[in-house]
């Protein structure tokens, strides 16, 4: 019973933008595009090939707002069972990765699950926290940027990148395990799985159901005190040259010139 | 007892990362402002010869877990080991690496210890109460300053920018025993690719998309090899196979912060752009005078890549040797 999470993030153009006026609020936001999370749609694809092959069913689980809402539905669209949105206030804007582990701790463990899938991060706030400290907060093994996976009874084996080559690892589950880039090509949408989505059941819960407030409070967050678009601008100036060595040549002399590399 | 600074080290028994010493520098200095001490935390066995330079970069104390088990990274381990040393060292700021293993550790580190945690951090200033950390988001599209109230603070740093300064004084080296239980996850195989340095690290970085048109990056790989960088890929060289999915430079893959860029045969697609913004210098070799990478350039050159590469190597060879004369 695979169960990932789906994290809604805006396109990057734009949210940068908007965030910019209003730190800290982007869900807030309603002329955003929002789309799920790439990596989480790397996560849901893996889950639902997991299922392909061993049964069970895969649930998507999601921390935001009213807007979210839509992300899970795209989840249920690409196959999920079903899905579950927890609400509140507080989801959504940049600052929230510790609060979504202790959430989904408080809701996993009432439900219990096999096996957790989540993003290597989220590209908007890219905190890269959820995932290892969920796994954490639950006691389970964590095996984070798999590129392949194979389960076998009781046993997952992956392979995960590493900055310097791969490593092959075994655990028991339930386990977590983080996706990286490339593990799969998350399916397309289609217009029948839009129309099955339709009547597939998403549970919809207010924060204060699983969680008191003196467990869950905005103590757990950091506060944006700055957020500042890095322009990346650059004027470019294209080699010139007859031949290809005239041009690389003047390559070289820019970078070495009016740059100091080399 | 005032609370400590403690920087986790990175080795492979021999030899430390490099990033170890620079994270030890900026320890150093942060302490001389806020009169912390500086513990370095080293896991696993480690030549005497290693630690001996170890003790050269400022840290007051040196803890040792000298355990067969820690000579590898594995996560619940070190989380395990890590979180009992930081409580010990009455830790008040814990410096760890970038790379992906100190990152989930700083995760796992930061729920088990209800600490304050951010990664890929450029600045950490204490404050009175707590912590003004900066970071990047959307890939190095936008630069971040997050307050963070908790009494520990894990922050894994970008350490390209800093540098590593050897400073007076000899650390002191303490051995701790620590229980070390097993780990619930057993290591099969590793494989170490020697050839390629990690991306997120690298100077230089080499990078070529769909225009390369099949498996073969030998031309890439000889003019990284002239650069002392490493080989990168777009998005599309991934999915069609010719690369493996940990060289993707982009939204989804490594985001990398070289001081030299250049892409080959890479369209400039968004998604790959929000990798590599934070480059000193991008260069782009594209055949198609109105592919966007160039907009997103300080230099280009609009040609085949399969000539201009091998050109480019040629000449970088005739520059260094006019270099050394
Ligand atoms: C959710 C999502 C996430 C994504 N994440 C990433 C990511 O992390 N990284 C990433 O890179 N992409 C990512 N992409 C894909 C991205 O949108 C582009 O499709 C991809 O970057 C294109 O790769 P490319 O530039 O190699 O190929 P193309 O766009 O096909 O460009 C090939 C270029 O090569 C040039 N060329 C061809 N032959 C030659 C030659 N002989 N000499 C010189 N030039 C030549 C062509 O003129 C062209 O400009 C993502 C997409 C989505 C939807
Ligand atoms: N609000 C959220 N709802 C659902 N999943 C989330 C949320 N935030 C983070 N995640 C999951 O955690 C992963 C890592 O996110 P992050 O730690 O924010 O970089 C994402 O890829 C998601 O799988």
């Amino acid at each position: 019973m695979p169960a990932p999470p789906v994290r809604q993030v805006s396109t990057v153009e734009m949210n940068a933008d908007s965030i910019e006026k209003a730190f800290g609020s982007a869900l807030s936001s309603k002329k955003d595009q929002w789309i799920i999370n790439p990596h989480d749609e790397i996560a849901l694809e893996e889950a639902l090939q997991i299922r392909e092959t061993h049964g069970g069913t895969v649930t998507a689980l999601s921390f935001g707002k009213p807007v979210t809402e839509a992300a899970v539905r795209r989840a249920l669209a690409m196959g999920a069972d079903s899905g579950v949105l927890i609400m509140d206030e507080l989801a959504g804007n940049y600052r929230d990765f510790m609060l979504v582990a202790h959430i989904y701790r408080l809701y996993l463990e009432t439900v219990g699950v096999d096996l957790i899938l989540t993003g290597s991060k989220s590209v908007d706030g890219q905190s890269f926290l959820v995932g290892p400290a969920l796994a954490e907060l639950l006691s389970i093994p964590c095996i984070s940027m798999v590129v392949n996976q194979e389960i076998n009874g009781k046993m997952i084996r992956c392979r995960k990148s590493t900055e310097s080559g791969e490593i092959i690892m075994e655990t028991p589950l339930p386990a977590l395990l983080t996706t990286a880039g490339g593990l799969n090509t998350p399916r397309y949408v289609t217009i029948p799985g839009i129309k099955r989505a339709d009547k597939k059941p998403i549970d919809v819960l207010n924060l204060s159901e699983i969680a008191s407030n003196e467990t869950i409070s905005d103590r757990l967050m950091p506060e944006i005190v700055s957020f500042r678009r890095q322009r990346n601008k650059r004027s470019l100036k294209m080699a010139v040259g007859k031949s290809s060595e005239e041009k690389v040549r003047h390559l070289l002399d820019m970078l070495h010139e009016k740059s100091g590399i080399l | 007892m005032s609370s400590s600074i403690l920087v986790i080290t990175e080795h492979n028994q021999h030899r430390f990362s490099k990033s170890t010493f620079r994270l030890l520098s900026m320890a150093r200095e942060m302490s001389g402002k806020t009169k912390h001490s500086v513990s370095a935390f080293v896991p696993g066995r480690i030549s005497s010869k290693a630690l001996k330079k170890l003790t050269a970069y400022g840290a007051d104390r040196i803890v040792l877990v000298e355990n067969g088990k820690l000579d590898s990274f594995s996560l619940d381990i070190y989380t395990h080991v890590v979180s009992s040393i930081v409580l010990k060292e009455n830790a008040g700021i814990v410096f760890l690496n970038n790379s992906t293993s100190h990152q989930e550790l700083s995760a796992a580190l930061a729920a088990r210890l209800r600490a304050g945690c951010a990664i890929n951090c450029t600045d950490v200033q204490k404050l009175k109460k707590g912590f003004l950390v900066s970071k990047y988001m959307y890939g190095v599209k936008a630069k971040t300053k997050f307050k963070l109230s908790n009494k520990i603070l894990i922050a894994a740093m970008h350490t390209l920018e800093f540098k590593s300064i050897p400073s007076k004084g000899a650390g002191r080296i303490v051995k701790q025993i620590i229980p070390v239980p097993d780990s619930q996850v057993n290591i099969l195989e590793r494989n170490i690719d020697k050839s390629h340095s990690p991306l997120s690290r690298a100077k230089v970085v080499i990078s070529g998309g769909r225009g390369i048109g099949g498996p073969d990056f030998s031309i890439l790989e000889q003019l990284a090899k002239e650069l002392n960088g490493a080989v990168g890929a777009s998005r599309s060289a991934v999915d069609a196979g010719w690369r493996p999915a940990s060289h993707q430079i982009g939204q989804t893959g490594t985001i990398v912060s070289p001081d030299l860029y250049i892409a080959c045969g890479i369209s400039g697609a968004n998604q790959h752009l929000a990798g590599i913004a934070g480059s000193k210098i991008v260069a782009a070799v594209n055949k198609d005078a109105d592919a966007p990478i160039f907009s997103k350039s300080d230099y280009g050159i609009q040609g085949d890549l399969f000539e201009i590469v091998p050109c480019l190597i040629k000449e970088l060879k005739a520059f260094k040797s006019r270099q050394n004369h």
